[in-house]
């Protein structure tokens, strides 16, 4: 090769070059203003970054040693993050804590926008790994290392409520619900650096998130989180829960967590902080005062519009707003035509039912077995008579029937949505929480907790004769709760419950006196007894062979969870079954994520 | 955390029972196994070419001419000579800017906190890791880098004739050119060594002063107890006698001294010594290990839990389950204030227990002599996960006959046998709760020495793995292009550190379901996958094609275990990073093993550089 030729091919290079960086400077400007100033936009690249908030700035802060790493791995960022999560799941294994750690480290910093790292590793540092050290003073650094790293999380992925709302859970139910609770929650009192740390974030300082003894509470903390995570989905927009394409092949599913989930277990801090400090000897008006928090907390979940995957924001509270109004449209409609309904029930049940159905309606409700009771309620169902029958069926003039048909329209669209609210409070509990906030919070259920832990501490010393004493005083108070609020009589409290009273029975055994005949109780007593033989008939119907799938559904259905009755014009059956959720899985809460 | 090595020089260069593993015959005869071999099989190799190029009978005279010659090349060789090309190969590695290599690795250090985690737990294994892989991973980067370019490019540019028109011989040329660049990489460690050590002993030395404080009654008088000033993202509490000397507790793998100095009640003064046991150089002498069933009955190894990791065995507490090792060398003059153990135990739970207290625990000094029949009295310690609990037997202790009774004893008297011998055993107390432990988790730490010291002999390792690198570059350029002789380098280095990466890839082609194997096939069958995009979940269709590749992959994998396992170094044994940092002596052994390694790779590689050197035309 001569000299010109070598020049030449030079020069060709150059041009290329040259060339080269028109295109290059079009695409990859960098941007120079404001977000709104259109002029310095930058390149294509930057206006897209801009318009889909995908540049760093708009994530959160940005890490340079991080981004060092990224641009030290020469465009190998998916290979080293592999390597390191070879590494990382190589190190868990052979237990080598320290490296595991320091190689987590690493990939945040290879991958600090990718959600998954935060919220796995920090699952697996606050969970997996913590149980792994026998000292519980380990564990709890452990914990703390989960929410340390998922805090770090959220410095580079500011506004994502998924991040936010975890460390809101780890912080109440990891330190709150693992078996060495009262020992964590000791040690989170006293931990001043840590709470140092986590001021720089929420207000750990300021009175919300202060317990009974003026020191910093894990679930009060954790309500913290998930309320800067809810001022995140509330201020920015951000979705808690969308519909994602994963791949071509793929249908479209949703990812993310349920609104409903996401909101409940916020509201729900603050009665397991109540519970707490229960648990903890805190028997006096410094629970009843948490329980009266802990209600405002949960009825203002009911105003919270929760996005659906049926399109529509539902709110618990309307519940009572909509069950108002379809009585009133119901009664409304039969005042059209007074007489229709009566008239319309005798005839189908002439016409419509069978003659076993009918014969089991005339049998008495005491006298019938467990298949009758299934039939009969099949035939009531079969007798109920709708808006639409009084529209439809009732021998009225034209104009009546036309303002019965809109009514009844109304009062469908009304029951579709009560029963979508209705579905939505079973799934929290709501009615329930609600009432035991209300129950709690009053000074005679404090009384009677408080008497039933200084009699089983009494018994527990054996001063029977002061155990027997407490716990009377005790059963009075629970009466008088029970009788004011029967629906508890069903729940976990009267479980509790029962223990104390089986240790009361014992008692007299060991006074050798007799158990007292008019024991206040004895309501809750024959309530428990009736459950646990609606338990054992339960499984006895589940194992046999000639259940048909509506019969286990039926019987499903009528063991309802929730304490409060179904809704008027609700059936399970009924108008929501035809009319309502398709499929009824998207709108559920799925259980949180890993173990507790 | 497993740092051990049991073999000793000896065990490892000859045959014995100590060698895990199949191959139980010893370093020494293994070479000499591979040495024939590859001599028979290079020779086949060159007569054939030989053959090809001269016919049969010529051929052969010209390999044995060249094995001749490079007898009549040994005789010959001089010292002189091959210092005359080091220093050039020094000169020309001056040249091409080697102290790049070094400013990178000080631009790294200096934001080395970036990357670092500084609320690690053990911050000294953190730094030290840190240091010792990056000098290893640039000093070997630099080592193939100069050794695989310089050859080539001199053949290339034709400055090769004005070396060899000289009377230098090819066995020079290859032995000075690994000694040349050698003597840079080492000029280059020594650097990094000093620098490094620096920066270790900076970063992590901190201080406290004491924050609270208050008066109590402890167990020998009035004492002081408080929490230290929360420095270097820690804090300490201590406990400190009037006037006296106390300690804090073990945080981030440290404590400190702390000195009541004076000052009234109210306002005492303390005074708080730098961290102690951070940067440390144990020399643990371990024993050999055995386990006794719950009955009692001696067993290889203990009960397994159903961990994944299996490196320790379980013994099951509140029976007759026990873990005995058997230390020798134990003599009244190294240990005159009794026995310094040092235990590191796992523990497991199949109940919670007392959730605040750790799992009790015994140790058990006993007279390997059974006839002797004597043992100490039971040592009860609280047993600590992931740290090192320090335990010292005392010289005067309980003994307890085997007929019950007991008397005042003395360790060396009464429970160290004529051989010098001493039994410890370990038994856990509670039932229902285990105790794991492996070989190296019980030892009597027999002396400490100089963390500095013990830092070099760090960085001794990755000597000896530049002097491999270097070889091995060398060894390639004599008879490969650049870029092609750095590929090869580079592909000798990965090998070398994966061989048990790739010895698992062979077990997963014939045994898919062993606890070691690797899923996804061999190369073949991985790269189907990565075009098909098919993970290694997925198993492949029993197509004809895929049970060919199936066979292909068996085949390519013997080759590369083969290569890997017997004709590379085992880079990754060579790193003693792990004993640093985690504070034990590099054992004398390991270092003796790893110098002849080296050696026997030294003069391996200038062999073959010499002959394909020798059969360039170049060269001739």
């Amino acid at each position: 090769m001569n000299q010109s030729a070598a020049t030449r091919r030079k020069v060709i290079y150059i041009g290329a070059i040259a060339l080269l960086l028109f295109p290059l400077f079009l695409l990859g400007q960098p941007a120079t203003g404001t977000r709104d100033d259109q002029k310095s936009a930058g390149g294509q690249l930057s206006r897209l970054r801009t318009e889909y908030n995908l540049s760093q700035a708009d994530l959160g802060d940005i890490d340079p040693a991080g981004e060092s790493i990224k641009l030290a791995t020469l465009g190998l960022r998916g290979v080293a993050a592999n390597l390191l999560w070879g590494k990382a799941t190589e190190y868990k294994k052979t237990k080598s804590w320290d490296s595991l750690s320091a190689t987590l480290n690493q990939i945040t910093k290879l991958q600090p926008n990718y959600i998954t790292v935060w919220e796995y590793q920090g699952h697996n540092l606050s969970y997996n790994i913590s149980v792994e050290f026998d000292n519980y003073r380990h564990r709890y650094q452990w914990v703390k290392k989960g929410i340390d790293f998922l805090v770090k999380g959220t410095r580079y992925n500011r506004d994502n409520p998924r991040l936010l709302w975890s460390i809101g859970w780890f912080m109440g139910q990891k330190f709150g619900r693992a078996d060495e609770r009262l020992l964590y929650r000791k040690l989170f009192r006293e931990d001043t650096e840590f709470h140092e740390k986590q001021n720089k974030y929420v207000e750990i300082e300021s009175n919300q998130a202060r317990g009974p003894d003026k020191l910093p509470d894990t679930w009060l903390v954790g309500r913290l989180w998930y309320g800067v995570g809810q001022e995140v989905v509330a201020t920015k927009g951000v979705q808690i829960k969308s519909l994602v394409k994963l791949s071509e092949k793929t249908e479209e599913v949703y990812q993310g967590r349920s609104p409903l989930v996401f909101h409940s277990t916020a509201h729900r801090s603050k009665i397991n902080h109540a519970e707490a400090i229960q648990e903890e000897g805190y028997l006096d008006e410094k629970s009843e005062y948490a329980w009266r928090e802990a209600g405002k907390d949960w009825r203002a979940l009911g105003d919270i519009p929760i996005p659906s995957s049926w399109g529509v924001d539902l709110r618990l509270n309307d519940f009572a707003r909509l069950e108002q109004d379809i009585n009133q449209m119901r009664d409304d409609i039969g005042a059209l035509a007074p007489e229709a309904r009566d008239r319309i029930r005798q005839d189908k049940l002439e016409n419509e039912l069978t003659p076993e159905e009918r014969d089991v309606l005339a049998i008495a409700d005491a006298e019938r077995d467990a298949a009758q009771m299934q039939l009969a309620s099949l035939a009531e169902d079969k007798l109920r008579v709708t808006p639409y029958d009084l529209a439809f069926r009732s021998e009225v003039s034209e104009d009546i029937k036309n303002q019965a048909r809109a009514m009844a329209d109304e009062i469908q669209s009304k029951s579709v949505h009560i029963g979508r609210v209705f579905q939505y409070r079973t799934t929290v509990n709501f009615g329930y929480w609600a009432m035991r906030c209300r129950a709690e919070q009053t000074p005679t259920a404090t009384s009677a907790r408080r008497l039933v832990f200084e009699a089983d501490a009494a018994n527990d010393e054996s001063d029977l004769i002061t155990a027997k004493e407490k716990y009377e005083g005790a059963w009075k108070n629970w009466a008088q709760i029970f009788e004011k609020y029967p629906d508890l009589m069903h729940d976990e409290t009267a479980e509790i419950l029962m223990e104390s009273i089986r240790r009361y029975a014992r008692l007299h055994e060991q006074l050798d006196v007799e158990f007292p005949r008019d024991f206040p109780l004895q309501a809750l007593m024959d309530m428990q007894r009736r459950i646990t033989e609606m338990d054992r008939l339960a499984d006895e119907f589940a194992s046999r062979q000639d259940i048909t799938p509506e019969m286990m559904q039926r019987g499903m259905s009528i063991a309802g969870p929730e304490g409060a009755p179904p809704p008027p014009g609700f059936t399970p059956q009924g108008a929501p079954q035809s009319l309502g959720p398709p499929g009824g899985g998207q709108g559920g809460a799925p259980g949180p994520p890993g173990p507790q | 955390m497993i740092v051990e090595d049991f073999l000793s020089f000896t065990d490892w260069l000859l045959p014995g029972p100590a060698h895990t593993g199949n191959i139980k015959i010893g370093a020494f005869f293994l070479f000499w196994i591979l040495a024939f071999a590859v001599f028979i099989i290079g020779s086949i190799v060159c007569y054939l070419y030989a053959a090809v190029r001269h016919g049969f009978t010529e051929g052969f005279y010209v390999v044995a001419r060249t094995v001749g010659g490079f007898w009549v090349d040994m005789r010959h060789m001089s010292v002189r000579r091959i210092w005359a090309v080091a220093r050039l190969a020094i000169q020309e590695s001056i040249r091409r800017k080697v102290v790049i290599v070094f400013v990178i690795f000080m631009i790294i250090l200096l934001f080395a906190s970036w990357f670092l985690d500084v609320e690690s737990e053990n911050p000294a294994k953190l730094y030290l890791s840190f240091v010792l892989t990056t000098a290893n991973f640039f000093v070997l980067g630099l080592a193939i880098l100069l050794a695989t370019f310089s050859l080539p490019s001199d053949i290339k540019n034709r400055t090769i004739y004005s070396v060899v028109t000289k009377p230098v011989r090819a066995i020079e040329l290859v032995l000075g050119r690994i000694l040349g660049f050698g003597a840079v990489g080492t000029v280059l460690i020594v650097v990094m060594c000093v620098v490094g050590y620096f920066f270790v002993t900076r970063g992590v030395h901190h201080d406290h002063i004491v924050e609270t404080f208050s008066l109590v009654d402890g167990n020998d008088g009035t004492a002081w107890t408080g929490v230290t000033s929360y420095d270097s993202h820690h804090s300490h509490q201590f406990e400190v006698p009037v006037n006296g000397v106390g300690r804090t507790d073990v945080v981030h793998g440290h404590w400190h001294e702390v000195r009541h100095t004076g000052g009234s009640e109210d306002a005492p003064t303390f005074e708080v010594s730098a961290p102690q046991d951070m940067l440390q150089s144990r020399v643990p002498e371990y024993g050999s290990l055995r386990f006794l069933t719950r009955s009692g009955v001696a067993i290889r190894g203990g009960i397994s839990i159903g961990d994944e990791f299996d490196y320790r065995s379980y013994i099951s507490g509140g029976t007759l389950s026990s873990a005995i090792w058997t230390f020798s060398n134990v003599t009244r003059e190294k240990y005159q204030d009794g026995l310094p153990l040092e235990l590191g135990l796992q523990v497991f739970r199949t109940n919670k227990g007392e959730q605040d207290k750790g799992v009790l625990g015994t140790i058990t000094i006993q007279n390997p002599d059974e006839d002797k029949g004597q043992e100490s009295a039971p040592i009860y310690f609280e047993a600590r996960e992931f740290e090192i609990d320090q335990l010292r037997v005392p010289v005067e202790l309980d003994i307890v006959r085997s007929d019950g009774s007991s008397h005042r004893g003395n360790l060396f008297e009464d429970l160290v046998n004529d051989r010098n011998e001493v039994k410890i055993k370990l038994q856990c107390s509670e039932r229902n709760q285990y105790y794991g432990v492996s070989r190296a988790d019980l030892y009597i730490r027999a002396d400490n020495t100089s963390f500095g010291f013990n830092f070099i002999k760090g960085h001794l390792g990755i000597w000896f793995q530049m002097v491999l690198a270097t070889c091995f570059g060398v060894m390639f350029s004599t008879f490969l292009n650049t870029a092609v002789s750095m590929l090869a380098a580079f592909g000798s280095l990965l090998m070398g550190f994966f061989s048990s990466n790739i010895h698992s890839v062979l077990i997963g082609q014939f045994d898919p379901i062993a606890t070691d194997a690797t899923f996804g096939g061999g190369p073949i069958e991985a790269f189907v996958r990565v075009v098909t995009q098919k993970n290694v979940a997925l198993s492949v269709d029993l197509t004809l094609s895929s049970q060919i590749i199936d066979k292909l992959d068996k085949v390519l994998m013997i080759v590369l275990t083969g290569v890997a396992k017997f004709l590379l170094p085992d880079y990754r044994s060579f790193n003693t990073s792990d004993y640093v940092a985690y504070g034990y002596s590099i054992d004398p052994n390991l270092i003796a093993r790893h110098a002849t390694i080296t050696l026997v790779y030294l003069l391996g590689a200038s062999i073959v550089g010499y002959f394909f050197l020798k059969t360039r035309e170049i060269a001739a």
